[in-house]
């Protein structure tokens, strides 16, 4: 049995806590142009420095955490309803549904997502909402299969089965019963799955294909600042520091959850 | 013999779905080729339509699908919108360099996550064991084109050790010198690919190996005095072959997929820069050739990982 992760949750509530609040404490604009303030260095009157059109860095970390974790949590959880309902019905169901449901996760898992979502984006406008379809639609499959394999499990029981004989209706044997079975793992995937889709967000803001000027996001900040990474890495290091430390937050906590339920499917 | 007939066709299933969802999705996009401001503003009609005979985009959906389709069969993608090339030639071109980085880069990967996946595995809880999985969740969780950025500005600008990009230095070498170019030029990128995957690897492999070293051979072979290393060798390698076949054989869409990302912070001219450029400009003929031969590898790979299995695995010949 691990310790709890109190390191990795005080990390997750520090950032959740300054995006969200952080501004109403530090009250910069973080889109005032500033002409007498290009690329400067941390210090004390600009935190974390300034970008190359003098705007103040920390304000701008504060509001992209908004839309990066807006979007994080967004995706994850559409990705898991999708997951939930694919998983648990061709656990449940068995037979032609999971026939179909196999060759529906082997159909997205084929194309490579990254290609997908690129391919998306560039005929869609990016904005917040569009980037959480996007990524929720091909991010699901991980948790399907896992659900998936868990309600094998379950339907095999006995007491469902019994249920079953009893023709008790397949929508009251599977709120009431395959739900609460599944929570643990799906509470699992979910914080995985915030971890991941920030990551995808990034990477496409990265590219220049996430959310548009001039909303902003950790990735966008940070890929404005790849420009100039020889002579003002503060730009891209702090919202990339941001990216990882929540995704390592995250990522943590889900392992510890595996560890506590007991529940280690193998992640990939 | 049946067993791979039908794994054929479920390949052909599987492209023949891809291939209308692709071509559907393109098609439907708003903004195409032709509208996107890509061409001369002063472009009459006529200039437009005569354009759209030569791309066959005059002709109705369903015939443009199947002359792709049976075009694509000869290895045929078309031309490139944008620069006015063979498709199959663009690719061609650029494909070796994009799957060569990634075998080298997976290889290394495998050999590190075995290494390091076992030897967690068999100190469970030691502070080894930790470590890796402190390291492990630390691979998972950093964005590779952050790392790439990182490396750069330490070993390519401060340090000036790598280079910041590109495959080749600026004068011609030949001979060994040539090739040794090229690896000094990649070092960063196969780093960053190595280091952003072996984590999740070297977890698998440890898990899986955890499991095997519970199972009642383990504990005879321990009993009659076999040393960790026989027990690595006889027991746990056999088996933990099969399911990382099976991951091998499902990670190359994400492999290929980050080649975009990779390929354009280091420009190495390959595969996943291509398609970065085709998607901004909307290249369609790209765009589809690249998302079949991808599609066309990752079902490949499958199905080698599945025959592979059956070699490995004398359970599941009998099961089919």
């Amino acid at each position: 049995m691990s310790k709890a992760p109190l390191f990795s949750i005080s990390i997750l509530v520090g950032v959740i806590l300054l995006s969200f609040f952080g501004g109403l404490i530090y009250n910069v604009s973080p889109f005032e142009l500033n002409s007498e303030a290009i690329l400067l260095p941390p210090s004390l009157e600009h935190p974390l420095g300034t970008d190359r059109l003098g705007r103040d860095l920390l304000a701008r970390i504060i509001e992209g955490g908004k839309v990066s974790l807006t979007i994080g949590v967004g995706s994850a959880i559409i990705a898991s309803l999708i997951g939930i309902m694919a998983g648990v019905s061709a656990g449940y169901f068995k037979g032609k549904v999971d026939k179909s449901f196999v060759i529906a996760v082997d159909l997205f898992l084929t194309f490579p997502t990254f290609f997908l979502l690129l391919a998306m984006v560039s005929y869609v406008e990016a904005s917040t909402l569009v980037l959480i379809v996007v990524i929720s639609i091909t991010g699901w499959m991980t948790t399907a299969r896992m659900i998936r394999s868990e309600s094998f499990a379950i339907g095999n029981k006995p007491f469902i089965k019994i249920l079953k004989i009893a023709s008790v209706p397949s929508y009251k044997i599977i709120l009431k019963y395959f739900l609460p079975l599944i929570a643990p793992i799906f509470f699992i995937s979910f914080t995985f799955g915030v971890g991941g889709a920030i990551l995808s967000e990034s990477g496409l803001s990265f590219l220049g294909l996430g959310v548009l000027p001039p909303q902003m996001s950790w990735g966008s900040i940070l890929s404005e600042g790849k420009e100039v990474i020889d002579i003002a890495w503060w730009v891209s290091f702090f919202p990339g520091l941001m990216i990882f430390l929540v995704t390592f937050s995250l990522i943590n906590i889900s392992d510890y959850l595996q560890s506590v339920t007991n529940k280690r499917e193998k992640i990939i | 013999m049946k067993l791979l007939l039908k794994k054929l066709l479920y390949i052909g299933l599987m492209l023949l779905i891809i291939s209308l969802i692709s071509f559907g999705a393109i098609h439907m996009a708003p903004n195409s080729f032709f509208s996107a401001g890509e061409l001369n503003p002063n472009i009459t009609p006529e200039t437009l339509e005569h354009l759209k005979r030569i791309y066959g985009l005059d002709k109705p959906l369903w015939e443009q699908y199947l002359s792709w389709v049976w075009a694509m069969l000869h290895l045929d993608f078309g031309i490139s919108f944008a620069t006015g090339k063979s498709v199959t030639q663009e690719i061609a071109q650029r494909i070796g360099v994009t799957l060569g980085i990634n075998l080298v880069s997976m290889s290394i990967v495998f050999a590190l996550s075995l290494y390091l996946g076992i030897k967690a595995a068999l100190k469970q809880d030691s502070v080894f064991d930790r470590t890796v999985k402190q390291f492990s969740l630390i691979s998972f969780s950093m964005p590779s084109f952050y790392l790439a950025l990182l490396v750069i500005i330490l070993f390519a600008v401060e340090l000036k050790l790598f280079p910041i990009g590109g495959l080749h230095s600026l004068e011609q070498k030949s001979g060994v010198y040539y090739y040794l170019d090229i690896a000094w030029h990649l070092v960063l990128p196969i780093f960053v690919i190595v280091f952003v995957s072996f984590g999740s690897m070297a977890m698998y492999v440890r898990s899986l190996t955890i499991e095997i070293l519970k199972s009642d051979y383990i504990f005879f072979a321990k009993a009659r005095g076999a040393g960790e290393k026989e027990i690595v060798k006889r027991f746990v390698l056999p088996n933990l072959s099969p399911p990382l076949v099976t991951v091998l054989g499902l990670s190359l869409p994400g492999l290929i997929g980050g080649s975009v990302i990779l390929e354009s912070i280091f420009s190495i001219n390959g595969m996943g820069l291509l398609f970065y450029q085709a998607a901004l400009a909307r290249d369609y003929p790209v765009i589809m050739g690249i998302l079949i031969i991808t599609s066309f590898l990752t079902l490949l790979g499958n199905v080698l990982a599945d025959l592979a299995m059956l070699r490995l695995n004398p359970y599941f010949k009998r099961d089919s």
